[in-house]
């Protein structure tokens, strides 16, 4: 299934809305283009549209609604959108059930009247599975990689395996180089200093780009409001921040703040902002509900580096001497420092706050802190300049600038003892040295793997903790990745038991919507009907013919497999397809092989698989000269062996 | 006007702490149960029974258990009005905060639901439960004896009477041992303040000492408790000097011991010279002496536990209320190849007399068999092995704690005592830590149920799993020589 995107690199593959106001970019390479969306404002709002379906199990009452735009473009043919499903789960008497670790998906309906029990439960476990075999047509459970490149694109990657053609589901071009960025499945904010401008793309509009003009001041680093629903971005040289409310950037307002460069911090309740005034050498903190200024803390030259500890409740703020003022958000006051070497580039504290880390780029080391009794607790040296720093639970994984490594620090046995930060490489070439708003390293949303930009090897590298190189690698299309967010997809609670996650509308049909939960342990399944674009019947007027049977083949050996393509009306061969593709897939299971099929004349094409494990496995076609894609085309089926030896007599 | 406003401030600080005894445990401030009818059942419960935190958490966090859902009642929820969709509701004010206890309605008129209970307050006690309601969950929501500034421990030692030796060394020690703490920072800028009191004074119901935590407490079991708890069992006592016998649940589910029971201690003296002798042909023969009492009971259960394991033959038992002489001159104990010492001085004076010049292993126990056995003549002190519950070769601990010790005038004299008392200062002090500037008695206790091989100087390796209040179990063993102690083993876990 082609989902519709901005741009791919496969030009016929685009939908007819994003052709209007496209501009073809020569020089991009590879003939890739890029689309510059600047979406007038005041286009007609579709009519918003929406399905419900309920059912009852143990106990447990589920609702489904489904909420979707039908997109419509120039031409009034409805075209896929983005639509919202919110799951209310409440028990028999009307209780919300709050908390749930929920999965869900939609599968297409094979036939007709809702699924069984046993049904369910049968489709919910082979979709837990994850093998490609398996796959629903919409996963509420996912997650998009955000990238941002050296050549100012910003691209969209959908991480999963899956019989897409391409993983990357969107690219824009933004104006400018971004300093520092926000991103979720909403939105995408980021700063462009040079322009004093901010770029927003809108990920419910088909990644609409807006730049804005934000008046004096350079925008430099960025800050989400954890509870509320507003941006705030520091203008360096200007004394001020700015703040809005998401989605409706008129509201936005300039508060006060010191003199200089600025780094912004929440409280994780969103009660305080904090925002470091480096000229100024002062902490400004903020109100987070009524936006006004509480003070200006007084605490030393320089103050740029933040953080804010959940053990102690208080914000960190380090100053050129190398001191850290620790300050109490409700009285607005220093209450302690830490005494730490000058040249601190960052802060960061471990989850839960206790231990911080001061990043210093220069002594090549970075400092551990514990909040408790705000001591130094040791030095770590490093390899190269640490410029970022993320956590999982049992490490800390600081990027070291302008160099592939990562070194890994344990965040066991900080108090004590020797800390040695073993190091890995994720890729062969250094990245080039850049802001520190960039990001290049993300956490995985199941937090103990972490993806890794490389924009030297121009790699996104997946490193799974426990192993010392990276387990998997994601393409990025000839573009150098500078910096990586998460944007998560997958479902999660606005309400007391209400579960909300935007997917994107595949074809017109009757789906299935498995939801699965523990504690209490919840299975059921729910149908409902989607309205999206009608499943164009695709065989571009082509037939295939598998010319292989159902003989089975040979585990190990590369087996020839071939295809006869005929023009469906008069069998005529066709053989001039130059961009066959194959995939072949286990079913069930998880792995996969894609070829390119090689044209042996009479319309006779020819792949040569070689298949490791005995097994079933799926075979389809792909053939993007003629807009045919792997789900397009009836799929065929091999059976894998391992040979029976002859006898020995 | 300063009177005025402290007494206002006293005042507020007395209302709150008698709200949050009505929220933890349906009591008021005067100690009185509140009642409440519950609409579902048609009854009238009253304490506990009917607290706050059993559905909406110690924290005002809320709980989902069975479908039940309590909402978090910290003020930023109750002060914000919800908006639409889901049922909304206007924010919370006192007015609205009394109708929802006494009748059970929110700000926009609907009913709770028939779980939430109908309070019956009087006018003082709600005012004490909304005051503490306002701070609920907030860093000035902390347990009695943390302030600002400050966290109270208390201590209860016999500083007069018999062990009034004893007791005064761990009073000049203590001290030492929290200024280090407070030296290195404090917690998260609160200082220790280390409060005493004398357990041998008997004079109970005379202090009120609002005190967070108890360190070091060192009650022996011939004096009851000369402190009084306000909330019995709910105050954590951390690293009790007084020699246990066996698990101590009996001291309530909130005693964190540090050193071994002397059961741990027992089996572990099994499994050292299970050890020894596994270099010799034949298997371990143990004899086994102990006293006539419970305690004497307990511990050769405990040896007879760990023979069992190892799969030894069962000990020659002799716990003659009247001569050992004869009983251990029979042909059984002269079989034995180690004799196990569980009593004091009659035991040992009997088991010299029996093997005064050659003969089995002797193993006893450090803290039962007291001066005694350091006095013993030479061929038989040779023999002697004894389970202690610390380290006595951990060079760097020793180090360590003089230095600690030195730095506020104090000398290192008795160890392992000492290294005890300091002990339970720093667990303490680690499980602050972890609990954040939030600090409550709960914190606390998960907090110290999450440590996990732990070091004090000479101390053995400290850890409690979940609900586990037994900080180690094993023993080091020595031997006895004319310069003291001699290590001859490192720990020797015994398995619970």
């Amino acid at each position: 299934m082609t989902l519709p995107s901005i741009a791919s690199y496969c030009g016929p593959n685009w939908p007819r809305r994003a052709r209007v106001g496209a501009v073809a970019a020569a020089g991009f390479g590879r003939g890739a283009l890029l689309a510059l969306m600047l979406l007038p404002l005041g286009l007609p709002a579709a009519p918003e549209r929406s399905v419900t379906a309920q059912t009852q199990r143990d106990g447990v009452a589920l609702e489904l609604q489904v909420r979707g735009r039908a997109g419509a473009d120039q031409d009034g043919e409805a075209g896929a959108g983005e639509a919202t499903a919110r799951l209310a789960l409440r028990t028999a008497q009307g209780q919300p059930l709050s908390g749930l670790q929920l999965r869900a998906w939609m599968s297409r309906s094979r036939g007709t009247g809702g699924l069984g029990q046993e049904d369910c439960g049968r489709l919910t476990k082979g979709l837990l599975s994850g093998a490609l075999s398996r796959r629903a047509e919409v996963d509420l459970n996912s997650f998009r990689l955000a990238v941002l490149n050296e050549d100012d694109s910003l691209a969209i990657l959908d991480p999963r395996v899956s019989f897409k053609a391409s993983q990357m589901e969107a690219l824009v071009q933004l104006p400018g180089r971004a300093a520092d960025w926000l991103a979720d499945d909403t939105e995408i904010v980021l700063t462009l200093p040079e322009r004093s401008e901010v770029a927003i793309v809108d990920r419910s509009r088909g990644n609409a780009v807006r730049t804005l003009a934000l008046g004096p001041g350079r925008p430099t680093r960025i800050a989400a409001d954890p509870v509320g629903r507003r941006v705030w971005i520091g203008l360096d040289e200007a004394a001020e921040v700015v703040v809005w409310e998401r989605g409706r950037i008129d509201t936005r307002r300039r508060i006060g703040t010191g003199p200089g460069r600025h780094q912004l911090v929440f409280t994780p309740d969103g009660r305080y902002l904090a925002v470091t005034n480096s000229v100024g050498g002062s902490v400004s903190l903020i109100d987070g509900r009524s936006l006004a200024k509480r003070a200006d803390v007084a605490t030393g030259p320089d103050t740029l580096p933040l953080a804010y500890s959940e053990a102690s409740g208080r914000f960190y703020a380090a100053t050129a001497s190398g001191s850290v003022a620790v300050i109490d958000p409700e009285s607005a006051e220093v209450s302690a420092s830490v005494a730490l070497e000058p040249g601190i580039d960052a802060l960061a504290f471990a989850p839960g706050g206790r231990y911080g880390f001061a990043l210093q780029g220069e002594r090549r080391q970075v400092t551990v802190f514990d909040s408790a009794g705000n001591r130094p607790l040791k030095r770590v040296p490093l390899e190269g300049q640490p410029d970022q720093i993320v956590f999982s639970r049992e490490f800390a994984y600081i990027h070291l600038a302008g160099s592939e490594k990562v070194a890994l620090l344990s965040l066991d046995q900080l108090e004590h003892g020797q800390s040695v930060a073993t190091v890995f490489s994720a890729g062969q070439r250094p990245a080039p040295a850049d802001a520190p708003g960039a990001g290049p390293l993300v956490q995985a949303p199941d937090g103990d793997a972490l993806f890794a930009a490389n924009g030297g090897d121009g790699t996104i590298y997946y490193y799974l903790e426990g192993m010392m190189a990276p387990a998997g690698t994601l393409a990025t299309y000839g573009r150098r990745p500078r910096g990586l967010r998460l944007l998560d997809r997958s479902l999660h609670e606005i309400e007391p038991g209400v579960y909300a996650a935007s997917f994107q509308v595949p074809v017109d049909g009757d789906y299935d919507v498995p939801v699965l939960a523990e504690s209490p342990r919840v299975n059921a399944c729910l149908r409902v009907h989607l309205d999206g674009p009608k499943p164009a019947v695709k065989t571009a007027g082509l037939q295939v013919t598998p010319l292989f049977g159902a003989a089975p083949l040979t585990v190990g050996e590369p087996v020839p497999l071939r295809f006869r393509i005929t023009e469906a009306a008069g069998g005529k061969p066709v053989s001039d397809i130059a961009d066959c593709q194959v995939l072949a897939f286990a079913a069930p299971g998880s792995w996969q092989w894609r070829g390119r099929a090689e044209a042996l004349g009479g319309g006779i094409y020819e792949v040569r698989p070689r298949f490791r494990q005995p097994g079933r496995y799926g075979l389809t076609l792909r053939i993007p000269s003629r807009r045919l894609d792997y789900t397009d085309l009836p799929r065929s089926s091999v059976v894998v062996e391992v040979p029976v030896r002859a006898a020995a007599r | 006007m300063l009177l005025l406003a402290a007494s206002v401030e006293a005042g507020r600080d007395g209302l709150e702490s008698a709200g949050r005894r009505i929220y933890r445990n349906g009591v008021n401030g005067e100690g009185r149960a509140v009642t409440a009818d519950l609409v579902m059942t048609g009854t009238r419960l009253s304490g506990v029974g009917v607290a706050c935190r059993n559905c909406h958490g110690d924290g005002g966090e809320g709980s989902a258990e069975s479908g039940l859902t309590a909402p978090a009642l910290t003020w930023a929820r109750l002060a914000q009005p919800r908006p639409a969709p889901i049922p909304a509701r206007p924010a919370y004010g006192d007015a609205e905060l009394r109708r929802a206890l006494a009748e059970g309605k929110d700000p926009a008129g609907r009913l709770l639901h028939p779980a939430m209970p109908r309070y019956r307050l009087d006018r003082r006690d709600a005012d004490g439960l909304l005051a503490y309601l306002r701070i609920l969950g907030t860093e000035r929501d902390t347990d009695p004896g943390v302030d600002p500034d400050v966290i109270r421990v208390g201590t209860a030692l016999p500083l007069t009477g018999e062990r009034a030796a004893t007791g005064r060394l761990v009073q000049d020690t203590l001290p030492a041992c929290v200024a280090r703490v407070n030296g290195d920072g404090g917690v998260f800028g609160r200082r220790l303040e280390l409060r005493v009191f004398d357990s041998a004074s008997g004079r109970a119901g005379q202090v009120q000492p609002e005190v967070f935590a108890w360190l070091a407490r060192f009650e022996s079991d011939a004096a009851p408790a000369a402190i009084p708890e306000p909330e019995a069992g709910r105050i954590p006592s951390i690293g009790p000097l007084a020699d246990m016998t066996m698990a101590p649940e009996q001291s309530g589910a909130s005693t964190f011991a540090l050193l071994p029971t002397l059961a741990d201690q027992a089996a572990a003296l099994v499994r050292f010279a299970a050890a020894e002798n596994a270099a010799r042909t034949g298997s371990l023969r143990l004899g086994l002496i102990r006293t006539p009492d419970r305690q004497g009971e307990v511990l050769a259960a405990a040896v007879l536990e760990q023979v069992r394991r190892l799969e030894l033959p069962d000990p020659v038992v002799a716990t003659a209320e009247t001569a050992l002489a004869p009983a251990l001159s029979s042909p059984d104990f002269k079989a034995v190849n180690a004799m196990v010492v569980l009593g004091g001085a009659r035991e040992w004076s009997a088991v010299s007399a029996a093997w005064p010049d050659s003969g089995p292993l002797l193993l006893g126990l450090l803290t039962t068999s007291g001066r005694a056995v350091l006095a013993l003549p030479p061929p038989i002190a040779a023999r002697v092995r004894l389970a202690v519950p610390f380290a006595v070769d951990d060079a760097a601990g020793i180090d360590a704690l003089s230095a600690e010790l030195r730095a506020e005038g104090m000398a290192l004299s008795n160890p392992g005592l000492q290294a005890a008392a300091c002990g339970a200062v720093q667990v303490f002090a680690e499980a602050a830590r972890r609990s954040g500037r939030r600090l409550t008695r709960a914190r606390l206790v998960d907090a110290l149920e999450s440590l996990q091989d732990f070091h004090s100087p000479l101390l053995p390796a400290i850890g409690f799993a979940k609900g586990g209040r037994n900080g180690s179990a094993g023993a080091y063993v020595v031997a006895v020589g004319q310069g003291g102690f001699q290590a001859r083993s490192g720990w020797v876990e015994s398995p619970r």
